[in-house]
């Protein structure tokens, strides 16, 4: 009876956010956006190929919203093997190889295929596989390689400068 | 509308700061030099549970480089929720020029003189 019980309770239907669901009667109970049957993998693999947040929406005509899209990219990201589970990242080695690994990967894959107008961009590097991706948003550019790559460890670049970012300092423009 | 208030020669704003594991109201320091949106010391961090997204190097006032471990969280502005990028910086949170984006800031720089965040239309 207990076993019973217990296998009950797992297989129920359980909210993961306000957009997303796992229910076992849906999809096998991969996670999916409530009220459809479409699976956050399939949306979050559009979004890694780069397809605008606009042509998603009208792709499933319009059953997944904008903020469905957005909450799927900030909750979830796609694992290599099953493409649905949680990954949560951390740093797997030092700033210092990041810098190292980052800057050779930008120098030598990535700053040659840079046009003009990218200046300024963000560049996200996974400093494991060297995959990249460029965006006018830092959190964009983060975002697509880790849906891409879901246990991405990035490097930022900002095309153009030194830094990223500036704590009071910055770099001097002539001597 | 965002309100803070002048001390000590710093404008400072409260700013609630939500993670994975927890929600702290902050006082943050507004500083027009910093670039990025938001800098929390590394416990703060820690106890909201933010999520770690990436590494990149930053300049600091004296020029030297550092390189800064960034995390995601999510602040309410302006009775919004906005999801942002958060440095780590072992020093009072401070809130730079990317968080004050589309919005302006107005100070009366005097001892409890108000700070004014606006919307720009």
């Amino acid at each position: 009876m207990l076993k019973y019980q217990r296998h009950m309770v797992k297989k129920r239907r359980k909210l993961l956010s306000r957009y997303i669901v796992v229910d076992p009667n849906i999809c096998h109970g991969k996670p999916t956006f409530v009220g459809t049957r479409v699976m956050v993998a399939q949306v979050l693999r559009q979004v890694a190929r780069g397809m605008p947040r606009d042509k998603i929406v009208a792709e499933w005509r319009n059953t997944v919203s904008k903020q469905a899209i957005a909450d799927a990219v900030k909750r979830m990201t796609l694992s290599p093997e099953n493409g649905d589970k949680m990954a949560p990242t951390e740093r797997r080695y030092s700033k210092e190889e990041f810098a190292r690994r980052g800057d050779a990967i930008y120098e030598s894959d990535v700053a040659p295929h840079l046009k003009s107008r990218d200046n300024g961009k963000f560049v996200a590097i996974d400093i494991d596989s060297g995959n990249y991706e460029v965006d006018a948003d830092e959190l964009g550019a983060c975002d697509r390689l880790s849906a891409r790559v879901p246990s991405a460890q990035i490097w930022l670049v900002r095309v153009g400068s030194r830094a990223v970012h500036r704590f009071g300092g910055r770099e001097r423009r002539s001597a | 509308m965002i309100t803070g208030v002048v001390r000590l020669n710093e404008a400072r704003v409260r700013l609630s700061v939500n993670g994975r594991l927890s929600k702290h109201q902050i006082e943050a320091v507004i500083d027009t030099g910093f670039t990025a949106s938001l800098s929390l010391p590394p416990d703060v961090i820690r106890k909201l549970g933010l999520k770690w997204r990436r590494v990149e190097r930053s300049i600091l006032a004296d020029g030297s480089e550092c390189l800064v471990d960034v995390f995601e969280g999510s602040v309410e502005w302006n009775g919004k929720t906005r999801r942002i990028s958060i440095d780590e910086a072992d020093t009072d949170p401070l809130i730079g020029m990317a968080l004050l984006k589309g919005y302006e800031l107005k100070m009366q720089i005097r001892s409890r003189g108000k700070v004014t965040i606006k919307r720009l239309r």
